[in-house]
Formats: C-alpha cells, sequence, structure tokens
C-alpha cells in the first residue's frame, strides 16, 4: 500500500510530468479551451500513454538486453508510437468512423509529442518503478498529474490574459512565469 | 529573414520547441551538449527528408523526420559520450526527447515544400535562436544558481548562489525572464523603426 | 470590444490602501517588536533591509515598466515586514534583499501591481528563500544568545505550551510570540480588516487535524508559522476567495495542507507552500463554490416568495 502511495505521489505531485520534466507545456497552456475539451483530450492522451507503455516496455525491459540493444530504447519507443497512432487511425477510419472523426481533431496534440515519448522513456528511469505493473500506472498517474495542471493552467486563463500585464508579458512569458511559480509550489510535496 | 525573429508565432514555437531541454540544461556544459545534439539532429533530419520529399506526404513527413531524428540523436550521443561520459549519461531522456525538439523547431511542411536555400537558411535561423535561448538560459542558471561557469567556481565561497535556479522551477523562470527580455528588445526595435518612418 | 472580468475589488483608491496598510503595520508591530527584543540588534537589521529592499524594488520596477509608482501607499513596506518575521534572525541580510525582491517584482508588479497578484508575495518569497537558500534559511538562533539553536519547536524541541504562547523560544523573527500575533489579529478583526472566516477555519483544521493525528493541539497551533500564516497572510485580499463559504473552505484547505507536510513531508514548515498552493486554487473556488445572490436573506426576511 505505502508503496502504491509513494508511487502515486511520485508520478503526480513530486515528479510531475510537466513541472519537473517540462514535457507537454504546449498542450496544458493551450488558449482558451473548456473544461470538457480538456478532459477529452488529456483521455486521448492518457490512452496513447497506456497503449505505447504497454508494448514498448515489454520490449526494452526483456528483450533488447537480450540482444544487447539498450541503445535502440528511444528508436524503439518512437517506432512503437508512430505504429500506434497510423494503426489507431487506420482501423479507427476503417472499422469505427465516429472515433475516426473524433481523433482526427486531436491529430495536432498527439502527434510528435515529447509528452507520450517522454513518458515512455522515463519509466525506465523512474525510482518507483519497479515492474510492469507499477511501470503502467506510473504512466497512467504520470497522466493524472498532467490532468491537475492542466486544470489549474485552465482555471488561470482570465488572469493570464488580463490587460494589466506589461506589454511584453502577455502570452507565452506570464505562462512560463506562472508554470514556475506552480511547479515552485509543487517542491512542497518532496518527501512525502 | 532577420524580420522573421520578430514573428510572434515563429519565436513562441521556437521556445516552446526547446522548452523540455531546460529541464536539463542548468550547467553550461550540459546546455552546449543538448544544443548541439538538437542542432545536428534538425540539420539531419530535414536534410534526409527533403531529399526524400518524393515518396512522402505532409502527413507521414513528421513521423518520417521524427524516426530519423531519433536515429541521428542516438548515433551522436555515443559519439559524444566517448569524451563526455558523466554528462551524456545525466542527461538520460532528454537525449530522445531532444530528437523531438528538433522536429518541432521548424514545420514539416515547410521542410518538404520549400526549396534548398530556403530550408537551410529556415533551419539555420530556428537551430541559431533555439540553441542560443538555451545556452544563455543555463549560463544564466549555471552562474546564479552555482556561482560556477563551465565547473569553475566563482563566487560560491563568498555568496550562497541562489539554489532555486538550479531546479525546473528556476528553468521556467530563467525562460520567462529571457523571453521577456527578446519581446522587450524587439519591441523597441519596432518603436524606433516607427520615429524613423 | 473586449470586457475581462476581475476578481473584485476593482478600484482602490490611494487613501484606503494606506489606511489599511497603516492598520496591517500597526497590528505587526507587537510581534516585530518582541522578535527584536528576543533575537537582538541584528533581527532588526533584517527587518529594516527586508523593508527597504521592498519598497525600492517596486519604486524601481514600477519606473521601469512606466507604470505609476505606487510605492508610497506602503503595501510594499508590508510585504517586506511580513516577509522578514518569516526570516531566520540571523540570516544573511543579502538573502533577505533578494527575497523582498522577489516577493515585489516577480510576484507583485509583473502580474499587474497591488490587487493583480495570484500568489501571496510573503509566502511565494519564503518559499523561494527555502529552495534557494535552504541552509541558511534553516539555522535559528536561542533567544537572547549567539548559539545556534540545536531544536525548535518544529523539529525535536520539547516545549511546553506556556513557553510557546508568550513565545522565547527558537524560530523565524515573527512565529514564536501566540500572544502577540494573537493581539494584532484582534486589532485586525476590531478595524475590521480581516474576517474571522479564514483565520478560524484554518486553525481549527489543524487543531482537529493534530488531534486525530494523536499531537497536541495547543502546541501544534502556537509552532512554526501557522498564528502568522492565518492571521497575516492567508487573510490577503486579493489570494483569498471573495465569499464567506469559499474564504472557510479556503482556510480548511490550508490547514489540511499544514498538516500533511508537517506529519509526512519533508520540507521544514509546510504552511507557506500550503498557502500558495491554495491560492492556486481560489479562482476555482471563486467560480464554482455557491454564492447567496446580494439581497437574498433580505428578501426571505421579508417573507418574499419570488426570492
Amino acid at each position: 500500500m505505502s508503496i502504491f502511495l509513494s508511487l502515486v505521489v511520485a508520478a503526480v505531485l513530486t515528479d510531475n510530468i510537466l513541472l519537473s520534466s517540462l514535457l507537454g507545456f504546449e498542450q496544458a497552456t493551450d488558449k482558451d479551451p473548456s473544461f470538457i475539451e480538456i478532459l477529452k483530450r488529456c483521455g486521448v492522451t492518457a490512452s496513447l500513454v497506456f497503449l505505447s507503455s504497454a508494448v514498448s516496455y515489454p520490449i526494452i525491459r526483456w528483450l533488447l538486453p537480450l540482444l544487447g540493444l539498450e541503445v535502440l530504447a528511444g528508436l524503439i519507443c518512437v517506432l512503437v508510437i508512430c505504429g500506434l497512432i497510423f494503426a489507431a487511425f487506420t482501423l479507427t477510419k476503417l472499422f469505427l468512423p465516429s472515433v475516426y472523426s473524433f481523433l482526427k481533431g486531436y491529430q495536432a496534440v498527439i502527434t510528435c509529442s515529447a509528452l507520450v515519448l517522454g513518458i515512455c522513456l522515463k519509466l525506465f528511469s523512474a525510482e518507483a518503478v519497479s515492474g510492469y505493473g507499477t511501470a503502467l500506472l506510473y504512466a497512467v498517474f504520470s497522466m493524472v498529474g498532467f490532468l491537475i495542471v492542466s486544470l489549474i493552467f485552465w482555471s488561470l486563463r482570465g488572469a493570464l490574459n488580463s490587460k494589466e500585464l506589461p506589454r511584453s508579458l502577455r502570452g507565452l512569458p506570464v505562462t512560463l512565469l506562472v508554470a514556475a511559480l506552480i511547479s515552485m509550489a509543487f517542491q512542497g510535496f518532496t518527501g512525502l | 529573414m532577420l524580420d522573421l525573429l520578430r514573428e510572434k508565432q515563429l519565436y513562441e514555437n521556437w521556445v516552446l520547441a526547446i522548452l523540455p531541454l531546460i529541464a536539463v540544461s542548468a550547467s553550461v556544459k550540459t546546455g552546449l551538449l543538448i544544443s548541439v545534439i538538437t542542432v545536428f539532429a534538425l540539420f539531419l533530419s530535414s536534410l534526409a527528408v527533403f531529399a526524400l520529399r518524393g515518396l512522402l506526404t505532409e502527413k507521414t513527413a513528421p513521423f518520417a523526420r521524427l524516426v530519423i531524428s531519433v536515429g541521428v540523436v542516438g548515433i551522436s550521443a555515443t559519439l559524444l559520450g566517448i569524451f563526455f561520459k558523466e554528462d551524456i549519461s545525466a542527461l538520460g531522456i532528454y537525449v530522445n526527447i531532444a530528437a523531438v525538439s528538433a522536429v518541432l523547431l521548424v514545420r514539416s511542411d515547410f521542410v518538404i515544400s520549400a526549396d534548398f536555400s530556403d530550408l537551410i537558411s529556415g533551419c539555420g535561423l530556428s537551430a541559431a535562436v533555439g540553441s542560443a535561448f538555451l545556452i544563455v538560459s543555463s549560463v544564466i542558471r549555471e552562474f546564479f544558481g552555482n556561482g560556477s561557469l563551465l565547473g569553475f567556481d566563482i563566487y560560491s565561497d563568498y555568496i550562497t548562489p541562489v539554489a532555486f535556479l538550479k531546479t525546473p522551477a528556476g528553468g521556467l523562470l530563467t525562460a520567462a525572464i529571457l523571453l521577456t527580455v527578446y519581446c522587450l528588445i524587439i519591441g523597441r526595435g519596432e518603436k524606433r523603426e516607427e520615429a524613423q518612418k | 470590444m473586449e470586457l475581462v472580468t476581475a476578481i473584485s475589488p476593482h478600484i482602490k483608491a490611494a487613501e484606503s490602501t494606506r489606511r489599511i496598510m497603516f492598520d496591517l503595520i500597526v497590528a505587526l508591530s507587537p510581534v516585530t517588536l518582541f522578535g527584536v527584543s528576543i533575537f537582538g540588534f541584528r533581527a532588526l537589521l533584517v527587518v529594516a533591509v527586508s523593508v527597504a529592499a521592498a519598497v525600492l524594488s517596486e519604486a524601481l520596477a514600477c519606473y521601469l515598466l512606466k507604470k505609476p509608482v505606487t510605492a508610497w501607499d506602503l503595501s510594499a513596506a508590508v510585504t517586506g515586514l511580513i516577509l522578514a518575521l518569516n526570516l531566520p534572525p540571523r540570516i544573511p541580510l543579502y538573502m533577505a534583499a533578494v527575497g523582498s525582491a522577489f516577493a515585489v517584482i516577480v510576484i507583485k508588479v509583473l502580474f499587474g501591481g497591488i490587487g493583480k497578484n495570484l500568489l501571496n508575495p510573503a509566502a511565494a518569497a519564503r518559499v523561494f528563500l527555502l529552495l534557494s537558500f535552504g541552509a541558511a534559511m534553516s539555522t535559528y538562533y536561542e533567544p537572547f544568545t549567539d548559539l545556534v539553536a540545536a531544536a525548535t519547536p518544529l523539529s525535536g524541541g520539547n516545549y511546553i505550551f506556556k513557553e510557546l504562547f508568550f513565545g522565547v523560544c527558537s524560530g523565524t523573527i515573527g512565529e514564536t510570540s501566540a500572544v502577540m500575533l494573537l493581539f494584532g489579529g484582534a486589532y485586525l478583526l476590531l478595524r475590521r480588516v480581516i474576517t474571522l472566516h479564514i483565520p478560524l477555519s484554518f486553525i481549527l483544521t489543524v487543531t482537529l487535524i493534530s488531534l486525530i493525528a494523536g499531537r497536541a493541539p495547543l502546541t501544534e497551533v502556537c509552532s512554526g508559522g501557522i498564528l502568522l500564516g492565518a492571521i497575516f497572510m492567508a487573510t490577503d485580499y486579493t489570494t483569498s476567495p471573495v465569499t464567506p463559504f469559499g474564504q472557510l473552505v479556503f482556510g480548511i484547505g490550508c490547514g489540511l495542507l499544514t498538516m500533511l507536510f508537517r506529519i509526512f513531508g519533508g520540507m521544514p514548515e509546510g504552511v507557506s507552500f500550503s498557502i500558495i498552493l491554495m491560492n492556486l486554487a481560489v479562482p476555482l473556488i471563486d467560480r464554482y463554490l455557491p454564492t447567496i445572490p446580494f439581497g437574498t436573506m433580505l428578501a426571505v426576511r421579508r417573507g418574499d416568495e419570488n426570492a
């Protein structure tokens, strides 16, 4: 139980994928999405993360060392992710057209995302991960942490677009500044 | 070409592309290493996809660039690892993240459709701005956050440096400050041009 | 035309801001005088440097950003003062200055000045200093001496309630004396600068959780920065909810997080972290917690069926 808790705390709070590893920034701080939009976007990304970790973790953890090709870990991850995206689009186009039109809207979001690749690779260096099951849990909870930070940015949208900000700070700079402050606040969770 | 430096969409895109790499560049050495790797991956993947542009469409180009990028970073990391073993191993997953950053620095549809000289200048500009941003932020973070430069202690015996800048939060703060300064300089340049007209 | 909604108050006259700030300074003076008297002249220097750095940074930043200079409305001075009360008495002076400058420039002026900040400046600056100069921020001293404190009320010290209540123990300049802080709080309540909702819910939540956790509640409340935070930092108008119910939720959240950090966390003090984390939740609280429309109670009393 305590292993589970420390894994959750690490994935969501102390080693937050956005605030500590700085991945997925563009997706989390996108302008003017609605609450449902954020949930949908994170849901799609989370499914991709889950599937790619599920496929790539066994290959990299067990197959590559047998062949002595550990250096190919990154390449394997990228191939798995691209393959899954390709498969998802082709299969849904053929069999589930409604899902296909739903996914098409998120193509820009999930393609070339450092977020998915980062989570898959992080599984091999995270301390809390000790096996296949914990790896999958870690991946899912990383996305939970990402969702929480996205929601914080969503709720701060109004303040970030305020006219009172100095002109050179509007847009990306103030978003970076706020992210720095949120990251600073989350460092209070270390040691939990 | 230099007018492009003022395009908000462009320079915000460059900063967002290299933002993940800021997490790992808390010292000048690692900043330089990761910039070199990224620029290498950017040029080689763009040139390779440009050469193959007959075979690729707009949709498949990003994936092709990504795969080639990852291959290139793997090779460059291994090569650099011969000389800088601990620094490269400290980079960890960010070697592969640099591959994604390299792809994000230049749009894939631009790579396929532009002619060779435009491609080179576009990649060059993105690489220059991206790596300049990264290296300057790593200099600031190491100087103020660690009291050293390139590993040589400068003032940490007398004044305690601000360790906050070594954390990812400090990296975000440095990025925010650098980007604000950049916007200020551009704004001042625009005002001067308007005054001259 | 773009209409922007912001959290009230929308108009702040310089006179009213200055009066509130003056009240805050009066309320903080018992604690400050007490802290200086038990920790000596060095503590006074820390306070002076912190206040001066805050006022100067505000003047400089407003000038550079071509905004009207608001350094004379005393809000920067209050920020500097509250931050100083959160610092150990012999912290190197340049650290206090850096912290003050961070609080005023980054947290306050860059976001648009008073009324627009996202986080409480003093709490955020304390967190910044803790993460930047960890060793110096955690070095406490015994009162009246030059000795480094081996134990503090929060870590390892075995203090009885009376010592904590009157405050002759180690800690930061302003957090040791519960009685002085309570005097300040009473003054602010009388002058209607703050209301009871946030401090009371914060302190009651801490009491409740310490009872459940098997820790002595009165000692828990009087050790560390809980009273200082609950009365002076969590009640900041800009960074706390507008509605009374929202304020209660805010206070409870702060209490919960503080106790979480105290019981399980690795950081030396959890109050500042919990305040800024709840500051981040304030936009959500203001938007989504139910509010009673203005005038409903009056209509109900009149027996109006359409209310």
